[in-house]
């Protein structure tokens, strides 16, 4: 994807991880299941960039990680919301809203 | 959650980082390429698929491991602070339990840390201190002409001719400037409300070779300081500014009634600005018209004998002070070779910050003394604690091996007790300051007393380098148990109970006591001689009785008087003052003991030459001169009021002039020819009674009646000082006195009244001694303190040692008083030891600080004795309580063990 989209995706896809990940603690293939099944693969995430997100979010405070056996006993990182994620989730996920409200009433008109 | 991170071992170490960024990303490639296997692709073309949908693995890895690394250092860092916050939580409460223990840990630095702050204050005021708003006072220099065999500067004043040859003909000076050596009291006002301006008369470049800036108005000008006569401007300081004229906005143009004329203020110096001065300074005058009006010298810019003034100048950038000085030697020697000052002498440069020191009295070795001595103490203060911090670890071996046990690693350990020596040092540290801020203000009451406004010695540089060498200390003090407890066995003390102590161990800690007490000794000694030194010049006979005797003077010359004025006027203050009750005597006179001097050449008719000594000195003075000093005639009779002009001519000749001439009979009665008077008739002799120097070989002096002094010749000497002897206290009688003198004439300038014991030149004299035996004593004094406290730890910690010992003793029989012996003679010869080596250092030491002793010998026997006799006392007394605690052994308890 050229790389200005991608800036704009950068913020949303933060978006898109803490909203999968408020169903749940997930390991990152999860995520990224997850979004692409949610999306009805309308949304094609580099999943390098998924990664940087989530290591950025963990360190900011906004998900905790923690090693644990995946359904076929393999060791994965899951992550999870904490509750300062939970928080910037709503925030971020309402500012989305009225942002997207906006844009569309705008191209709604003729 | 931070917890379960612990537990479940989340990456906290580089390699691990990397291992757990691998092991994420082979999970994910896993999954994908298991669900695509799973939709019919093959092996190969799913990991192709699986690399193409993640994008670039390798920078990926390099950012994940960046950002994981991050985080992992953040972490740690936010750990290591938060247990350093428990673990001097964790000391402070430790030290609650203890406060014996932590009173005398924090005394003994706060004490040792604040003793050498002091001290460093001391010789950076003195010696290193930049002076304000001074720029780059190491390229300002002052000239000086040494004799070549005689230490020190030699001669630092010259005149004006040579201020302009060097200012004119030197390249290597930028600037070079002329100021009065000392600040000039000159008469501000007259009357009830006269005082003195503390002024210094420079020339108009002084400021450029400072490199200050005015902070109002401006500085005087070159043609405001013309010869001969400048313009009458002056420019004040700014705590001038503030006491005097309340910070006036309007201040530029008013005029100050300096001596005779009126002053137009032009310029305010910033706040602080002395310039070359350490004491305050009120105002600075243009020498020329200083000189040219209020002196009224017409010849004043050409008089190229005298010397009178400081020569200071700035050198150039790029120039050094040996090519400087080879081009002033050069210049000196082409227009003023053949003149007493540059004839034979060597010229110098010296920096201006190395000079401020010695002309206050304290000498570089001295201040190089007392420093070092300020570093012993701080080091047996340091060496103390650390004593006493091993022994408080080695009473805690049991909880730090409970502590090891449960699985703390010893440099948690190690972090533990460092923290501990920190917040001790940080306290100790903290009350060093109060310490330091306080000996400081004393040492300036005590020591500086008569230059009045000299800076704190303490400052803020002086604070941080306390902070400094505080937490150097507390670290060092610290690594010591610190390395007692990452000894390998210590399962082993927590059986063997308080028993074992380690003769290593012990052998290091009577060695340091034996350094202490040496050290004590010869810091005593030192405060010894110095104190007899300074007792011995103290009560010498001065020929005045200083403590006792007062004497007025004020700056007439200036105001224009005459001498005949000047007569009538001390003539007039003289009875208005020995009509004061309380007076027993007062006696107007040309000058006064460590007053000006005046040279003169004596012969006796009919004899060709005579024994010169060291220079005869003339002084004219009132009937009662002598009685006012507190001395007496030795022979013959004083003056009277008959012997005035008109009647024969008299004199009255010094003890030493008398033998010399007349070494065989009494000199009443002879016939002297003093300057060109013929046969004055000598009618007394008088005691020898210093001229300038506290210590100084006799001088023949000469003595005439002032009323016998035509005013009107150019050479008279008319009345310029009154001498007043007080029935009671001196100090009681000042102000009155003052002020008598102050209106017994209308329109007098300020008078000034002090005791001889409070004249500056004086105090500057006694300086050196009274710093070293103070600083000595004190230094003593804390040195012989902390030596007994560590000698108190160590006595304690050896009778607990040898509990078992003594209640075997006493089992077998052994009496009170063999047991006593046993623990005091262990401290007396550990003092002994001490004592002995400190005594041998001192009198090895001492030939070579003979030279600042007075009257004292540097082996002198009386002050030895008293110092090791005080060291043993001081030793029985610091281990009388651990004496006490043998002597009440229960034989049972101990021979059971514990």
């Amino acid at each position: 994807m050229p790389n200005a989209e991608l800036d704009l995706l950068q913020g949303t896809l933060d978006l898109l991880i803490l909203k999968a990940l408020s169903w749940g603690h997930m390991h990152g293939y999860a995520v990224a299941r997850w979004i692409a099944q949610t999306t009805g693969d309308e949304l094609q995430i580099e999943e390098g960039a998924l990664y940087t997100a989530l290591h950025r979010m963990e360190r900011r405070g906004l998900l905790a990680a923690e090693w644990g056996l995946s359904d076929n006993n393999r060791r994965a990182k899951y992550y999870a919301l904490t509750p300062a994620g939970r928080a910037h989730l709503r925030r971020k996920s309402e500012t989305w809203s009225r942002y997207a409200r906006a844009v569309f009433r705008v191209l709604q008109t003729g | 959650m931070r917890r379960f991170r612990r537990l479940f071992r989340l990456a906290d170490h580089p390699n691990d980082v990397n291992r757990a960024v691998d092991d994420e990303l082979r999970f994910h490639f896993e999954m994908t390429m298991r669900e695509l296997v799973a939709r019919g692709m093959s092996e190969d073309a799913a990991r192709r698929e699986a690399e193409r949908r993640f994008g670039d693995v390798t920078s990926a890895r390099e950012r994940l491991r960046a950002i994981d690394s991050g985080a992992v250092r953040h972490r740690r860092w936010y750990d290591a602070i938060q247990e350093f916050g428990s673990d001097l939580r964790y000391a402070a409460r430790g030290m609650r339990h203890a406060p014996g223990f932590a009173a005398v840990v924090v005394a003994t630095l706060a004490l040792g840390i604040g003793a050498n702050a002091t001290v460093l204050g001391l010789v950076d005021q003195l010696l290193y201190r930049p002076p304000a708003h001074v720029s780059d006072p190491d390229r300002i220099v002052l000239l000086s002409a040494s004799m070549p065999n005689l230490p020190g500067l030699g001669q630092q004043t010259f005149n004006y001719p040579v201020y302009k040859a060097l200012g004119e003909d030197v390249h290597a000076f930028e600037h070079v400037a002329i100021a009065s050596s000392s600040p000039e009291l000159l008469p501000l006002g007259v009357g009830a409300n006269a005082r003195n301006l503390r002024s210094m008369v420079v020339s108009f470049s002084y400021f450029a070779t400072m490199g200050v800036k005015p902070a109002r108005g401006r500085f005087f000008t070159s043609s405001e300081d013309a010869v001969p006569v400048g313009a009458a401007v002056v420019v004040i300081s700014d705590a001038f500014w503030a006491r005097e004229l309340g910070r006036d906005p309007n201040v530029l143009g008013r005029t100050l009634d300096i001596a005779n004329g009126r002053w137009t203020i032009i310029g305010v110096a910033p706040p602080g600005f002395t310039g070359t001065e350490m004491g305050e300074v009120d105002a600075w005058l243009p020498i020329s018209a200083v000189l040219g009006r209020v002196r009224s010298w017409p010849d004043w810019y050409t008089a190229a004998d005298g010397s009178f003034d400081h020569i200071f100048a700035r050198l150039r950038p790029g120039a050094t002070i040996v090519s400087a000085e080879g081009e002033a030697a050069r210049v000196l020697d082409a227009s003023f070779g053949d003149k007493w000052y540059v004839k034979g002498r060597r010229i110098q440069l010296t920096p201006m910050l190395r000079t401020r020191g010695p002309n206050l009295g304290v000498s570089r070795g001295v201040t190089l003394l007392v420093s070092i001595m300020g570093v012993i103490v701080l080091l047996i203060a340091c060496t103390n604690v650390a004593n006493l911090l091993v022994a408080r670890g080695l009473r805690r071996r049991g909880e730090i091996a409970v502590r090891l046990a449960l699985g703390v690693t010893r440099g948690r350990l190690v972090r533990m007790l460092m923290a501990e020596s920190l917040l001790l040092a940080l306290v100790g540290g903290g009350a060093a300051v109060v310490v330091a801020w306080w000996a400081g203000a004393a040492l300036q009451a005590i020591l500086f007393s008569e230059i009045p406004g000299l800076q704190g010695i303490v400052d803020l540089r002086i604070f941080a380098l306390t902070a400094a060498v505080t937490v150097c200390v507390g670290l060092a003090a610290g690594a010591v148990p610190g390395l007692q407890v990452s000894r390998p066995d210590l399962a082993g003390t927590l059986k063997s109970g308080v028993r074992e102590g380690g003769g290593h161990h012990a052998r290091t800690r009577t060695m340091l006591l034996v350094v202490q007490a040496a050290l004590s000794v010869i810091l005593l000694a030192s405060a010894g001689l110095f104190g007899r030194s300074l007792i011995n010049v103290s009560h010498m006979d001065i020929g005045v009785d200083a403590g006792h005797v007062l004497y007025a003077t004020m700056n007439l010359g200036v105001m224009g008087r005459t001498p005949a004025d000047e007569d009538v006027i001390f003539a007039a203050a003289r009875d208005r003052v020995n009509a004061l009750p309380g007076v027993a005597q007062a006696a107007q006179a040309w000058t006064i003991p460590f007053g000006p001097s005046y040279g003169v050449s004596a012969k006796i008719p009919g004899r060709d030459s005579l024994p010169s000594g060291n220079g005869t000195f003339l002084n004219a003075i009132a009937p009662g001169y002598f009685d006012a000093l507190g001395t007496r005639l030795v022979a013959g009779r004083d003056f009277t009021r008959a012997d005035r002009r008109g009647t024969a001519p008299v004199a009255i000749i010094s003890k030493a002039m008398a033998r010399a001439l007349w070494p065989d009979e009494t000199a009443v009665g002879k016939c002297m020819t003093v300057n060109d008077v013929p046969c004055t008739r000598v009618v007394g002799v008088a005691p020898d009674i210093r001229r300038q120097q506290i210590i100084e070989d006799p001088v023949f002096f000469v003595y005439v009646p002032v009323a016998q002094m035509d005013p009107a010749a150019p050479e008279a000497l008319s009345a310029k000082y009154l001498v007043i002897r007080p029935s009671g206290d001196a100090d009681a009688m000042v102000e009155s006195v003052r002020r008598a003198i102050q209106t017994a004439v209308p329109g007098l300038p300020y008078v000034t009244v002090r005791k001889f014991s409070d004249d500056p030149d004086v105090l500057e004299q006694l300086r050196r001694w009274r710093l070293s035996a103070i600083c000595f004593g004190v230094f003593g004094a804390l040195a012989l303190a902390m030596a007994a406290v560590g000698l108190f730890g160590v006595m304690s910690y050896n009778v607990t040692q040898r509990l078992h010992e003594i209640g075997v003793r006493v089992a077998l029989g052994a009496r009170s008083g063999r047991i006593a012996r046993l623990v005091i003679g262990q401290a007396v010869a550990i003092t002994a030891a001490g004592v002995a080596i400190g005594a041998v250092v001192s009198l090895v030491g001492g030939r070579f600080a003979a030279s600042l002793l007075y009257g004292v010998s540097w082996y002198d026997p009386l002050v030895f004795v008293c110092v090791a006799a005080v060291l043993v006392v001081v030793a029985i007394v610091a281990s009388l309580l651990p004496t006490r605690r043998a002597l009440r052994v229960d034989p049972v308890a101990a021979l059971r063990g514990e």
